[in-house]
């Protein structure tokens, strides 16, 4: 990584930009769990099961949402890790 | 030279256009009756569209207001299609044309300042300084490497947003902003322009943007997670650029709203207490200055961010 664009002092706009990429998480959440909701109604509805599926629905966005959130994280950690050389973080 | 003949040329199609206008159904200016009686709405019409425009006229209410033209839709299949220009088309058009106008004249200012051995002066170095501001500390840094490609279009992304933000700040003027279908087209640019860029950064890995397939996992699991998550990792790329459009349509929206509000409190208070609301409003209409500028920083801030984000996923 020779040729880094990233300024040689820590400025503030890249420490914004580090934050900036969860800008939109909130709406992550809440458009998963929606999505796995709706998801769970249609199926209960067809095979007639209300409200388990809707339940199911609703707890499975949150987590998938969340395992995701969790990932993303882990990614941004370790490219961060791998760009400092793996020195100190 | 070129500067000239380009002024000329718009100067032309204004004067084309305007006859034609006129020959549309029903552009026409007049001044606008007054004498409501009771309670008027003053809020809903300032921000939202409309088909009306309001021009500075030099006698009392000082504006005449222009019904702009009514075109035929056009069809696309089953979908009719109402492409009349409105208020906010119209903002968009005077923003461009000024945008254009002020870049063009900077650009010679500078060509003139380079030959002459030096740095512009005034204006054209105020906005160098604009520009080299967002290009070397918010593109370049967050885009990663050879981000020079994506400049251009968040450059003016960023100076496009500024002059509808100031526009919607001057009086007779309407912000463009605050429409969200302005934000929307906005929004869906950055979107194909991340979508395009993690495309040819990523070549096949790219496919792993959107669905996730972990070959880590247990054998029975993998299709179960497949299944779970690659729904949310659409969302999660659908709600970036949702988020950009309501951020910047509701922050513009909000802070006319209350500007207007105060204003209102002013004739609902009468002349008793009337000097608060004014004082409030003039410094909510310095934050709305403000908040301009910023909204216009933060939209190309988080359109580099999430290029940049997109390029290195294959990491």
């Amino acid at each position: 990584m020779s040729n880094n664009p990233r300024p040689s002092s820590d400025s503030d706009p890249s420490s914004i930009g580090a934050a900036a990429k969860y800008a939109g998480l909130g709406f992550q959440l809440v458009g998963s769990i929606l999505l796995f909701l709706y998801a769970g109604r249609w199926v209960d509805r067809r095979i007639g099961t209300e409200p388990l599926f809707l339940l199911l629905g609703v707890f499975t966005g949150l987590a998938a949402s969340i395992y995701s959130m969790y990932r993303s994280l882990m990614a941004d950690q370790r490219r961060e890790a791998e760009r400092q050389g793996g020195g100190t973080r | 030279m070129t500067l000239r003949s380009l002024v000329a040329t718009l100067a032309l199609l204004v004067l084309a256009a305007s006859p034609a206008h006129a020959a549309g159904t029903g552009s026409a200016c007049h001044v606008p009756e007054a004498g409501h009686e009771g309670k008027v709405d003053i809020i809903t019409p300032h921000i939202t569209n409309g088909d009306h425009v309001e021009i500075p006229y030099w006698k009392f209410p000082f504006f005449l207001e222009c019904t702009l033209p009514k075109w035929q839709p056009i069809h696309v299949g089953p979908l009719e299609i109402d492409l009349s220009p409105t208020k906010h088309v119209v903002m968009l058009w005077i923003g461009a044309a000024l945008l254009f106008l002020v870049m063009l004249l900077v650009r010679r200012a500078h060509a003139r300042a380079v030959t002459r051995g030096g740095v512009p002066t005034g204006g054209a170095n105020a906005i160098e300084a604009m520009i080299l501001y967002i290009r070397n500390e918010v593109i370049l840094p967050n885009v990663g490497h050879h981000g020079e490609g994506f400049v251009p279009y968040l450059l003016t992304a960023f100076f496009m947003i500024l002059t509808l933000n100031l526009l919607g700040l001057v009086p007779f003027g309407s912000t463009a902003t605050g429409n969200i279908s302005v934000t929307a087209t906005l929004a869906i640019l950055t979107f194909l322009t991340v979508e395009i860029a993690g495309i040819r950064a990523n070549g096949v890995g790219y496919l792993n943007t959107i669905f996730y397939w972990n070959n880590e996992l247990p054998a029975p699991m993998r299709p179960l997670m497949f299944l779970i998550m690659s729904p949310v990792e659409m969302i999660g790329k659908l709600t970036k650029p949702f988020a950009l459009a309501i951020r910047l349509f509701a922050n513009m929206t909000a802070g006319h709203i209350v500007v207007l509000a105060l204003m209102g409190l002013i004739f609902e208070f009468g002349n008793l207490i009337s000097g608060a609301p004014l004082v409030m409003a003039t410094l909510i209409m310095v934050l709305e200055l403000f908040v301009a500028f910023l909204q216009a920083f933060i939209f190309t801030l988080l359109s580099s961010v999430f290029i940049g984000q997109i390029r290195e996923a294959h990491h």
